[in-house]
Order: C-alpha cells, then structure tokens, then sequence
C-alpha cells in the first residue's frame, strides 16, 4: 500500500496532461474484399486480362487489393491466373466461377471464356529471308474476329527459328522453301485445328 | 560504509508498480493508452556498479486501440543497467535494453500481436536494508508492432511508450 502511494505521488507529476486510454479502434480492420465487376467475358486467345479487386476497410475506406490476394478459377484449364491477371487456359472456351481469397474474407464472380470458332494466318507475307513477325486472326462464337495472343503454337518443316516478345512471335525465314503451319489449341481435341502457308524465297 | 557493505550484493529479484502511458501516431490517427503495469525481475551485478535485468511487465489494459477488445500486454526485457556510487544514500544508475511482447487481439484476420521494443531509463536504489532496497525509475521504450496488413498497406505501427515506476529489490 505504502509503496503505491509514494510511487502515485512520484508518477503524478510526470504523467500531468497526459491523455485518457483511447476506447475506440484508432487501426482500421479489413470488413470486406470484392472483386471489381469490370470484366466478364474474356475471348479464349486474348492476351492476359489484368483484374481489380477493392477492399472495404471499417472506418469506411477502401482502397486497391488486387496485388495482395489470391486469384483462383474453378477450372483453370478454361481459364487460369497469372497473379491477378487471367488469360484463357487450354481447353476452347466456357465458363469457370474466379475466386479472390484473403484469410476467411472471399468474393465469387462468374467468368465466360468465349470459344474460337475458326481461325486464319492473316500476316505472313513473307518475300524475302530474314525476321517477319506472324500474326493469325481468330473467329469467336460471338462473330467477332480478334487477333490471336494465346493459346497458339507456330511451327516449320526445316530450321527457321521462332522468338516471342511482347505478345508477337517473329519467324526468321531462310532461303528455300518453308511451310509455316499455325495450330491454336494443340491440347484440346475438339478445337484443334492447323492452318499451313508455303513460302518460297529465292 | 553501510553503503558499501550492501553495494556486495550480486543476484537480486524485484518487483515494482508503474504508470505506463503510450502514445501512437500516424497520419490518420492519434491513440493512448494510461494505465498501470507491473514488472517482476531478476538482476545480477551490484548495487553500486554494472548489473543485467531480465523483467517481465504485466500491462494493463483499458484501452482498445488495434481492435474492438485489445488484451492486457506482456513484455519481456533484457537491460543492462550501470549505477554510480555517489557517496549519498542513493545509487543512481541509467540502464538501455530491449524487449519484445505480445497482447491479444480481435481484429479480422489476427488474434496476437506482437511487438518488440528498444529501452531507455534512468532512476536509483535507495538502500533501506542490507537485502532491500527502494527503486524509483523512469524507463522510455521505442516499440514497434507486428506489421498489420489492410491489402492494400502494410501498416508498420510504431509507439512511444512511457514507464515510471516505483518498487523494492530483494538482494542476496
């Protein structure tokens, strides 16, 4: 008791207009994660889609989660995640649920992969030896023609080499004669369809 | 003489009551916490010279900061404490250390929390026994939280923490 109030007395003057203990929550809390309802369909050759994610924190604000979480698709062979950019995978087409998940906060959002129909090598005239870029154009069940990033394999019948940057593939032609062959989904077996072009460079 | 005599002493235990009072700020928000701890302790060294604390403090806690119910805190230190012999009836001594702790909390996605701090005091024994003596104190701590993470920032939380205290040590 005595050492109670000799130490009150010694810390009393120190502790003078020092403020009472705070009651309510100064550190905002995490109340809810989203996915941000910008896209819903992706075409099953398109380049990567980036995704958004919003979280809503107690004290009213929110702000970008779409780096910290994690991205999943219910089948990623229609569709799959590179970090929160989603792309289609190697079955043509459909639909997939895609997932955001942080510790027991989660958000669900439909995705439809619109399937290739069909497809042509629409950039490939190619005269002279040296580097071409290759380009092929994609039809979609919903009739609309996108060039094809993704799910496409370009091959030859001799040496010529192929490099991709940025999204362009670029064959490097020799003298003689070169069949190009283009397949898009080589693992899916209803889809998988080859188109071939012949070059002959003096 | 007396003085001297006690100044032998070399493992001691303690115990003392203390005013804790912390300060967080950040851009969006200040908080407080005041209220009362307490600190259990076992030292080696002498009275009148170099010694090591190892203490445990039991912070209450009324204040609710990181969460709707933010438990009591427990906070261990290890101190290195230098005391000079000024030829009075008091040894005076400053003392710098470390510590790290823990307290629960209810937030959404973590229910312990923990922080580690960096220590500073100064303060005195006054010998009233051959094996007790009264100790006034006043320790500053430099405490850095767990990192919080809100997805979109990692809040990397950092405190004030203020101790003054007042107890007994038992010298053998």
């Amino acid at each position: 008791m005595l050492i109670k109030k000799v130490s009150l007395f010694f810390l009393a003057a120190l502790f003078l207009g020092c403020e009472e203990s705070t009651t309510t929550p100064a550190i905002t809390d995490i109340e809810s994660i989203k996915i941000e309802n910008n896209v819903s369909t992706i075409y099953s050759t398109d380049k990567a889609q980036e995704l958004y994610a919003t979280v809503y924190h107690t004290d009213g604000s929110a702000g970008d989660a779409s780096d910290s979480l994690t991205w999943t698709s219910s089948d990623s062979s229609i569709a799959t995640f590179n970090l929160n950019s989603v792309y289609g995978g190697s079955i043509n087409g459909g639909d997939v649920n895609i997932s955001i998940s942080h510790e027991h906060f989660s958000d669900t959002l439909a995705l439809h992969v619109i399937k290739l129909v069909d497809f042509s090598i629409t950039h490939a005239d190619i005269n002279t030896t040296g580097d071409h870029p290759l380009e092929a154009t994609a039809l979609f069940e919903d009739n609309t023609s996108r060039i094809i990033y993704n799910n496409i394999t370009w091959e030859a019948n001799n040496s010529a080499l192929f490099t991709t940057t940025n999204d362009i593939t670029t064959i490097t032609i020799q003298a003689g004669v070169t069949e190009l062959n283009a397949t898009v989904f080589a693992e899916d077996n209803e889809t998988n369809i080859t188109k071939s072009i012949l070059y002959t460079i003096e | 003489m007396t003085l001297s005599a006690f100044a032998q002493s070399y493992l001691y235990f303690g115990t003392h009551y203390a005013k804790h009072y912390e300060e967080l700020k950040t851009q969006q928000s200040e908080a407080y916490h005041n209220t009362d701890a307490f600190n259990f302790k076992i030292g080696f060294g002498k009275q009148n010279g170099y010694a090591i604390e190892l203490s445990l403090d039991y912070i209450t806690n009324d204040a609710n900061i990181f969460s709707d119910k933010d438990s009591d805190k427990y906070h261990f230190n290890l101190e290195l404490l230098k005391a000079f012999d000024l030829d009075t009836f008091f040894y005076p001594y400053l003392k710098v250390g470390f510590g790290v702790g823990f307290m629960e909390v209810q937030r959404s996605t973590q229910s312990t929390l923990n922080f580690g701090s960096y220590n500073a005091g100064l303060g005195c024994f006054i010998p009233i026994s051959e094996h007790v003596d009264l100790e006034l104190g006043y320790v500053y701590k430099s405490i850095s939280y767990e990192q919080l993470n809100l997805l979109d920032q990692q809040l990397q939380l950092k405190t004030d923490g203020h101790n003054s205290y007042a107890g007994f040590n038992f010298r053998f």
